[in-house]
């Protein structure tokens, strides 16, 4: 506890919480633009719940990595700029310092995960979705942005704090949003299993079809390999980048 | 005798070499202790091991009686504050805030705060972005992190490094009003002998990962064989009076002065009287002070570059 609110006032000026704000202002305004430009039709409006997080999950993918990277290397650049380390590890050990930031961050991936859920439903009200509320599909889509973005953020993180040069990991992050929504457009490929940044849509049930020019929406099983493989590459992750970390001499 | 510090053949290899070599360090309560050396010959080392930042090759730490280990580690060092090359800090917060966040970590009230803000002189920067602070500056808010808590020892890693020459003399009246007004043992690394001999009561001399010399600094002054420059009206004169008695004379490299050994105030006030009674008029006498160069060249009879 006394960690995370030590983090807490290391991070009080570096406005981090803003960051978080920004990319969910932005992906609600893109997606609230979109609809209300182009209502839907009465078609439309019987998936309109569907069409919403398909949307969000797109939007998910272009702006999450990117996010997790800034705000990883914000809280884990100022010991690298302050050359805090060696202070800091005369006072608190190391797995503190590294779970400190990763709870604080979590904190802040949780409500925004549940601030997206919360607005699908805002906007499928708004919108006048005539479906009923998926609540599986929303909690799904909760749990899953929750998850694949601690994930992302634990990949960042760690990256962020073996390296001083914060651009390479803010670089790693950019690649990962084009890899990531790059292969969404490939669905049931080898890209798909090998980009973790693309697990925001491999984690959606949801299948998009055009046929005869019209859109249906499948609700299809999530494969559970490919999901379970990322959660053990994402450990696998933490646990190699977290043992360098504490290797890591100062 | 009370040891706030002791490590027993404290070693560190880097790919196989030694960067610190078997030290056996013996640092007293309530001394303030030089640790000396050329650049790179181990001392920020040293430092960080006794610190556990980094993970010794091989030997003990012992810190106030206790055995440093990683279970302890933590315990032992909240009773330490320390200051390793440069100073820590977050440019984004003002002084202040970086003062109560050390507080936060070492449990300390922030009351504290003020308190050492008023050892270092800095009750007039506190509020200002510690980002926008001079190097003396960021260099006195490290010295002031490091007093929170009121720590038993306090390890500085050549803390004058980057101030100008009042900031010097300010950092060094502190260091040595320490472990008298606030009863703490400092360890203080530097390579500039001059700098230590005005703070150190006691020194330990490192050269390539090995301690080459350990005891009281006035021990040190006499090992290395400190001179005496004496310049008279006639020194071909006065080398021949002192010769006779006995006083080994040799002229300095320029020839318009002599050398001789520093063997104490009474010796020194006898040959003087001694030359003044045979009507040799002295122009200048003066204590010659050694550099780290000459002191290395006479322990260890290799030149050093510094």
């Amino acid at each position: 506890m006394k960690t995370l609110l030590t983090e807490i006032r290391k991070c009080r000026k570096r406005k981090l919480w803003f960051i978080y704000l920004c990319a969910l202002a932005v992906m609600v305004l893109w997606i609230y633009g979109s609809f209300a430009r182009n209502p839907f039709t009465p078609s439309q409006a019987k998936v309109g719940y569907y069409t919403l997080l398909l949307n969000y999950t797109l939007m998910n993918l272009i702006f999450l990595p990117i996010v997790l990277a800034t705000s990883a290397s914000r809280v884990c650049d100022i010991e690298n700029k302050g050359n805090t380390y060696k202070q800091l590890f005369t006072m608190q050990s190391r797995s503190s310092l590294f779970h400190g930031k990763l709870v604080l961050n979590g904190i802040y991936i949780f409500l925004l995960a549940l601030l997206e859920t919360l607005s699908i439903c805002v906007m499928g009200r708004h919108f006048h979705a005539a479906q009923k509320i998926p609540v599986n599909l929303l909690v799904l889509f909760f749990v899953s942005t929750f998850l694949v973005s601690m994930v992302l953020y634990v990949m960042q993180q760690v990256l962020s704090l073996l390296m001083s040069n914060q651009l390479m990991p803010l670089f790693i992050g950019l690649m990962g949003t084009f890899t990531g929504v790059f292969s969404a457009f490939f669905p049931n490929t080898i890209l798909t299993s090998i980009v973790p940044w693309g697990y925001y849509a491999v984690t959606s049930p949801l299948m998009m079809e055009y046929t005869g020019g019209e859109v249906f929406y499948h609700v299809v099983p999530l494969p559970a390999e490919k999901i379970l493989g990322f959660f053990l590459f994402g450990l696998i992750f933490y646990a190699a980048g977290f043992y360098r970390y504490l290797k890591k001499e100062v | 005798m009370n040891l706030a510090i002791e490590t027993h053949g404290l070693t560190k290899l880097y790919s196989g070499l030694h960067s610190v070599n078997h030290v056996n360090l013996q640092i007293p309560q309530y001394s303030i202790y030089g640790f000396l050396g050329p650049n790179g010959a181990g001392k920020s080392t040293t430092m960080k091991m006794i610190l556990g930042l980094v993970r010794p090759s091989q030997g003990v730490v012992t810190i106030l009686g206790k055995k440093l280990t990683g279970a302890n580690r933590l315990d032992i060092l909240r009773q330490t504050g320390s200051l390793i090359e440069s100073p820590s800090y977050y440019a984004h917060l003002t002084g202040r805030e970086n003062l109560a966040l050390i507080c936060m970590l070492k449990n300390a009230p922030e009351s504290e705060i003020d308190r050492v803000l008023h050892i270092v002189r800095m009750e007039n920067q506190k509020d200002k972005k510690a980002g926008q602070y001079s190097l003396g500056m960021k260099q006195r808010l490290g010295l002031a992190a490091a007093l929170i808590g009121s720590p038993k020892l306090l390890l500085l890693d050549e803390p004058t490094n980057g101030l100008d020459p009042a900031g010097i003399q300010e950092m060094r009246d502190l260091i040595c009003s320490l472990p008298k007004e606030y009863g703490i043992t400092v360890m203080v690394s530097s390579h500039l002998l001059s700098e230590i001999d005005q703070m150190a009561t006691h020194t330990g001399i490192i050269d390539k990962g090995v301690l080459i010399f350990q005891d009281t600094l006035s021990s040190l002054h006499q090992k290395s064989g400190r001179k005496l420059r004496l310049r008279t009206r006639d020194n071909d004169l006065a080398a021949r009076l002192l010769s006779a008695r006995g006083i080994p004379i040799r002229y300095a490299a320029d020839r318009r002065s002599l050398l001789l050994p520093d063997k104490g105030e009474e010796e020194t006030a006898m040959a003087v009287a001694y030359l003044a009674e045979n009507q040799v008029g002295i122009l200048r006498l003066e204590e010659m002070e050694n550099s780290l160069e000459e002191i290395f060249l006479s322990l260890t009879g290799k030149k050093v570059s510094l």
